[in-house]
Order: structure tokens, then C-alpha cells, then sequence
């Protein structure tokens, strides 16, 4: 919060109350805004709400706790057109719920050579390029001679939806 | 910066810190869940 103090935007994304409820805390306890965005999953598997629904129904209760601002809606959109519907119910479940999306935001070193397919981003957010990972050479992104480093070591149990690259 | 982003994205509280402190961008996203109302110290 004392970051947010020495920035002119400070910006925070979540997919669950729990962490809405530290953060609106935080922001009372220190008497600034936060401003978040609504983490989606498009098809990644990683964080984000789960359906266009539950982004809407989280980004509402959220914008009853004190101190925070919804700013718009997030996500790694690598699944086409899986991540595209996402977004696009999502904004017109906000549009028709009356609540404006300033930033539509797009991210991952993979999906940025595919920004064409989702004109709603307003933004996007790209950073494995830097260094390169196993996920970049799966994705077809980078050639493994790219890799800034390169280090095995998956120790997860493999599932049918969750695989060792 | 100087070709052209609006801002940076950071994934930790301690990135933040670190590019505020440099004073790279005064526009930031943090992409990830953070909870916990104090980093222990040291």
C-alpha cells in the first residue's frame, strides 16, 4: 500500500473474495484505492474465475467492499476461440450489468503473435521472452537454442490434463 | 519504456519495489493473487 502512495497507478488483479477482503482491508487500514482487475481463466489453468458469470458476480461483490476500484477484466488468452467467447460474454454480461471495463488485458510471450484474434485487449502484457521457457518452446515461440537457461526438474505427478511439456 | 509501453507488469510486491525504487514506470499491474497483510522480515 505504500507503493501505491509513490505510483500514479497501481494496479492488482484476484479471482476469489478472500483475497479481495485483504486487499480492501489493506487499503482502509493505509486509506488509499486499490484498483483490480478480475483474474479470468480462459483456458490456461492457472488462477482466474472460471466462467464470464463468476467475473461478473465477483467484480460486483468486490465493488461493495470499501476502497476498491474495479478497473476491468484479465487474462492470458492462449486458447482461441475458448479465451475470445470468455471475453466476449464477459464484456457484454458488464455492458448489459451497466458497469464499464476501461482495461481489457491480454498477456503471455505466446499469445502476443496472436493479438489479432482478440480485438477487445486493451492492453498486453508479455515478459517470458526475456529468458524463455519450456512453456515458449511448446508453444512453438521459441527454439530451445533461445533458452536463457534451460533446467529439468518437473516433480509433479502427471495427470490426464497435466503433463510434464 | 522509451519505446513506447504504458506501463510494466510485475508479479511479486518485491518487483515492485524494485522498479518503483528505480523509478522505471509510474504505471504498474500486479498480475497475481497477494494476500497476507505483512511480509515477514528479514
Amino acid at each position: 500500500m505504500a507503493l501505491t502512495k509513490r505510483l500514479k497507478r497501481l494496479a492488482v488483479v484476484l479471482d476469489n473474495d478472500a483475497v479481495a477482503k485483504g486487499l480492501s482491508d489493506a487499503g482502509v487500514r493505509h486509506g488509499v484505492d486499490v484498483r483490480f482487475l478480475i483474474e479470468c481463466d480462459t483456458g490456461m489453468g492457472r488462477n482466474g474465475v472460471q466462467s464470464p458469470e463468476a467475473a461478473l458476480d465477483l467484480a460486483r461483490s468486490v465493488m461493495k467492499m470499501p476502497r476498491m476500484q474495479f478497473e476491468g477484466i484479465m487474462t492470458f488468452p492462449i486458447r482461441y476461440p475458448g479465451s475470445r467467447q470468455f471475453f466476449e460474454q464477459a464484456l457484454g454480461l458488464f455492458k448489459r450489468a451497466g458497469i464499464p471495463v476501461p482495461v481489457v488485458s491480454g498477456g503471455g510471450t505466446p499469445a502476443i503473435f496472436k493479438v489479432q484474434d482478440f480485438p477487445m485487449l486493451t492492453e498486453h502484457r508479455a515478459g517470458t521472452y526475456l529468458y524463455n521457457d519450456v512453456m515458449t518452446v511448446a508453444t512453438g515461440t521459441a527454439a530451445w537454442d533461445k533458452l536463457r537457461h534451460a533446467r529439468a526438474g518437473y516433480g509433479g505427478k502427471p495427470t490426464d490434463g497435466r503433463r510434464a511439456p | 519504456m522509451q519505446a513506447g509501453a504504458v506501463g510494466i507488469t510485475c508479479q511479486k510486491l518485491g518487483e515492485v519495489e524494485v522498479f518503483t525504487d528505480a523509478g522505471v514506470a509510474d504505471d504498474v499491474l500486479l498480475t497475481f493473487n497477494i494476500i497476507g497483510g505483512r511480509r515477514p522480515s528479514g
